[in-house]
């Protein structure tokens, strides 16, 4: 008995087996015979970015390491570029008068150092000395490098990282009191603007006024909501800005002497989602005239692509709103564009949105993620722009 | 890729034929042991067991027309199980389960496992004995989505030396011959047809029972 049940696992098995063979359409020993080694210029499909800088016509994307390929299309395959030596998780990135600035680990992972070089895989480890407290981020607005270190001081270097001062212009001496606070910082309109987790603030370093957007002389948002990313649209002199509960915050001419006015959309995020990367695009149509969207990338508890605000500046208070928009997703309403369901950005966090403009006016769109890789959203003519992952 | 190839070819018949002369002066010390004295060592029904480690060798492909391939493939590694009956003092039968790994130059890994039914004659010259093996059976090939059975052929000779009735431990060289034979009838096209060409040189530990 057990012979014979032993000899029809062992039938099924064999029959299992030949029937799950020839699943490819080459031969195995042929296909080993054909195979040559591909080199492989494409960015790691898991990696985590959340910064890329554009000089000299080429691209620079911080993905554990550094990466380049020259830009405005002009080249598909990304290169790694040396890191400095025994450094490596090259983890933000930042350019100040065409000079590269990256954060970069020592090798056991302890600790990040502030790097300059100009791309080639040439890396000089900057004088930090004056923050004693271990790095933690780094941004560059305006040609000016500013660092947060783990206790939420801020320092900043107006000569290319030869030495840093601390700031302690603003309302107390640190910005946020634990180590994971949220950090932004942008220029536009001869201001700068800095998000320090639960206040926004305006002015110029070494000079900071509060910024945090009011309404009927209130603080607009949850008291518990967190600021995330900034940005600021030059063309339309806005300043926007997120929060971790799915809200977008706009302002117009946020640099005026005058109380600027704030707008909140109405509506947040499905999901109570934070909302990460902001960018604002000009899309050119059939019609002639450019197509402005707001994009809001999902944050990292969510991974849920971006939403797509079409036309903010009329929507009013109302982007974000989920009507008139067809379907529940936002997205959809410019799907002729995005083709978004299709591609699986739509599970990514994305943490930053980065644009390259061709000088006719064209541009490749970058999409930087928590761990699903730096993906691009370019036209592939007719006023059709898809999605593919770098 | 030919200067490789020729260099395998010229390694695997000058290895091909150092054991043909050790097998024949092997033969011939065997004789003359036998007009001596004659002790048979393992009668019918004695068991042993082998467990085989070592390194696999990727030779060559050659296809339909004869025409020689490099497999692209690295050095690998390879092991397998062996249990054997002894017909008579020289001669034994028995069965093989084994399992290879190679890297293709884009990092993909090729696994084969070879099932067989082996049969080995036993030269004799105490405290050593050089067992010839042929092994027949099948062997499932995996590379990625990609898998096919087929028959294979395993010639081997090795090298033991007894350390006591029940253990001995010794060396093995032995030859995979994979005909890969697609008849065109499913996804894939009857011209990717290869014969697969393979060795292994393994370490063995015998355990007699």
């Amino acid at each position: 008995m057990g012979k014979k049940i032993l000899s029809s696992a062992l039938i099924l098995i064999s029959i299992s087996l030949i029937l799950a063979c020839n699943e490819s359409e080459v031969g195995v020993f042929y296909g080993l015979s054909r195979e040559k080694k591909v080199k492989d210029y494409a960015l790691p499909n898991h990696c985590t970015s959340e910064s890329m800088v554009k000089t000299g016509g080429y691209l620079y994307v911080a993905a554990s390491s550094v990466y380049k390929k020259k830009a405005e299309g002009g080249e598909l395959d990304w290169h790694k570029v040396k890191s400095p030596d025994g450094y490596h998780n090259v983890t933000e990135m930042g350019i100040a008068n065409d000079t590269i600035f990256i954060l970069a680990y020592d090798a056991d992972d302890a600790k990040p150092f502030l790097f300059s070089g100009t791309g080639d895989g040439t890396w000089e480890k900057k004088d930090t000395s004056a923050i004693e407290k271990t790095i933690s981020r780094m941004r560059v607005a305006n040609n000016t490098i500013f660092i947060t270190d783990r206790e939420g001081h801020l320092f900043y270097s107006d000569d290319d990282g030869a030495s840093f001062t601390q700031d302690t212009s603003f309302d107390g001496s640190k910005l946020f009191s634990t180590s994971t606070g949220n950090f932004d910082m942008t220029y536009g309109g001869g201001s700068y603007y800095l998000n320090a987790q639960y206040k926004l603030y305006r002015g110029n370093p070494g000079g900071w006024t509060e910024f945090t957007p009011t309404h009927n002389g209130k603080i607009w948002k949850d008291e518990e909501d967190v600021f995330l990313r900034l940005y600021y649209d030059e063309d339309d002199n806005r300043l926007y800005t997120a929060d971790n509960s799915g809200h977008v915050y706009a302002v117009d001419s946020p640099s005026g002497a005058s109380g600027a006015s704030w707008q909140k959309s109405e509506h947040h995020a499905r999901w109570g989602m934070g909302l990460q990367g902001l960018v604002v695009l000009r899309v050119p149509t059939s019609s002639g005239n450019p197509r402005k969207l707001l994009l809001a990338g999902s944050g990292i508890n969510s991974g849920r692509g971006y939403f797509i605000v079409d036309n903010p500046r009329t929507s009013e208070r109302k982007f974000l709103d989920p009507e008139p928009p067809r379907n529940k997703d936002y997205t959809t309403v410019i799907s002729d564009y995005y083709d978004y369901n299709a591609f699986d950005i739509s599970k990514a966090a994305i943490n930053y949105f980065f644009v390259d403009e061709y000088a006719d006016g064209n541009f490749d769109l970058y999409a930087m993620t928590y761990g699903y890789g730096v993906w691009k959203n370019t036209n592939k003519g007719g006023y059709v722009r898809a999605w593919n992952q770098e | 890729m030919m200067k490789i190839l020729n260099k395998k070819l010229i390694l695997l018949l000058t290895l091909l034929v150092f054991i043909s002369g050790s097998l024949f002066a092997a033969s011939d010390d065997d004789e003359d042991d036998d007009r001596d004295t004659y002790v048979e060592s393992y009668s019918l029904g004695d068991q042993m067991f082998f467990i085989n480690g070592g390194v696999f060798i990727p030779l060559f492909f050659f296809d339909r027309s004869c025409e020689v391939f490099d497999t692209n493939l690295t050095l690998g590694g390879t092991g397998s199980l062996c249990w054997q009956v002894f017909l008579s003092n020289h001669i034994s039968i028995g069965g093989e389960l084994g399992g290879m790994f190679a890297l293709s130059p884009n990092r993909r890994i090729l696994y084969m496992i070879p099932l067989t039914v082996k049969t080995t004659y036993w030269f004799r010259f105490y405290p050593f004995e050089i067992p010839i093996s042929l092994g027949l059976g099948g062997n499932l090939s995996i590379l990625e989505e990609a898998a096919h059975i087929d028959f294979i052929a395993k010639p081997s000779i090795g090298f033991f030396w007894n350390f006591n009735e029940e253990w001995a431990f010794g060396a093995n060289a032995t030859y995979w011959f994979v005909p890969q034979i697609y008849s065109g009838s499913g996804k894939v096209e009857s011209g990717h047809s290869m014969f697969g060409n393979f060795m292994d040189v393994t370490l063995s530990v015998l355990f007699r029972f």
